[in-house]
């Protein structure tokens, strides 16, 4: 009986005994960060943005003449949840 | 001694190395571009789904793994959870010291990239703190011995295989090559192309061992082994390979003989994926 009581007490013999704080820490921060991801894709997932269009901006960030012509250079963003390709 | 030895300095060891485990496991498609927007071109339900079947895959590989034998279930759902948590820490700071997150990103974007890619970091964070958790001294030993007194069960190494499979088809899965090495394959290849994974299977299962064994088991000869593990392996690769296929999009209306053509090629590193696990895992 009381082996079996050690046993439960002390789970194997290079087990630990007790969790360790910092353990209790990294699987909560784990937990909240997958939670937080869950939400953001699950709430994407909810709001259906397939009936969404993609929306592109387009800005010119700068224009530089070279010899024979000009060099603009411009920076394209979506602004929506629905993917662009092919812009 | 005593400070080296408590039990939050070795977890905090623990972590540092699932750190490197996630980088490790992670890098390969950390820098490959298909992945960057695999997370937000992807159906964000599948991409949920795929995510918790990572969580239970992860508790499986810390109950399974041989990762602290003694533990309780409890104890697999919290390296679980930390492996996770690992994974997407590694996998936010390494994108971003790639230059690949922006601050005005939208937020679903920005998740979703991180999301997938912690996928495989998490595993490679939950392998590493297999390694990591067994204690120095005389622990070798004490594992061989409670390996032979508790061989790992039928359905255990199943799961082994299942993961493996995951493991590596995943890594291949996102690239465009995937869909150009299906196009380029007659349908001779992809007849042989099963074949080949089935022989590779049964040759790696019988040269690396079974999970958590040295050897095969009493009385399991050539036959046995092939109904036994690579059939089912096999299956098990095709099944691993078509939800990775589904999950990313790329099984979505296809002709069937078009998807059984990806299936076989994705099938071929899932079997070889199974097949390893034992080292790998």
């Amino acid at each position: 009986m009381t082996e079996v009581g050690m046993a439960k007490a002390k789970p194997g013999e290079n087990g630990k005994a007790k969790t360790p704080l910092l353990e209790w820490i990294a699987a909560g921060v784990g937990l909240l960060l997958t939670l937080a991801m869950l939400a953001v894709i699950g709430r994407e997932a909810w709001m259906n943005r397939s009936d969404q269009a993609p929306s592109i901006s387009v800005a010119v960030t700068g224009i530089t003449p070279t010899s024979p012509n000009y060099v603009v250079a411009f920076e394209a963003r979506n602004m929506t949840g629905a993917p662009a390709a092919a812009v | 001694m005593i400070t080296l030895s408590s039990p939050n300095s070795e977890y905090a060891i623990g972590l540092a190395r699932a750190f490197g485990g996630a980088i490790i496991f992670g890098l390969p498609l950390l820098m490959t571009m298909e992945m960057w927007s695999l997370g937000f071109t992807a159906q964000p339900a599948r991409l949920n789904l795929f995510l918790i079947s990572n969580l239970v895959v992860l508790v499986g590989l810390s109950r399974f793994g041989g990762f602290e034998r003694t533990s309780s279930f409890s104890q697999d759902v919290l390296d679980a959870l930390a492996a996770s948590g690992v994974g997407v820490i590694a996998s936010a700071a390494v994108l971003g010291l790639f230059g690949l997150l922006d601050a005005d990103m939208p937020a679903g974007q920005f998740v979703g990239m991180v999301a997938i890619q912690s996928v495989p970091a998490s595993f490679g964070a939950m392998l590493a703190r297999r390694q990591l958790s067994a204690k120095d001294s005389g622990d070798a030993t004490c594992e061989k011995n409670s390996r032979s007194a508790h061989p790992a069960s039928y359905g255990s190494q199943l799961f082994l295989m299942m993961a493996g499979a995951l493991f590596l088809a995943f890594n291949v899965a996102p690239t465009e090559e995937m869909v150009l090495i299906g196009l380029k394959m007659t349908p001779w290849h992809s007849v042989a192309g099963v074949f080949a994974s089935l022989a590779i299977l049964h040759a790696l299962v019988f040269a690396v061992g079974f999970a958590g064994q040295e050897r095969a088991p009493e009385g399991y000869g050539v036959g046995r082994t092939f109904v036994a593990y690579t059939i089912p392996g096999y299956g098990i690769a095709l099944l691993v390979s078509f939800y990775v296929l589904w999950t990313f999009g790329r099984a979505d209306g296809g002709e069937i003989s078009v998807v059984a053509g990806a299936l076989i090629v994705l099938g071929f590193p899932a079997s070889v994926g199974a097949a390893i696990a034992r080292l790998v895992i």
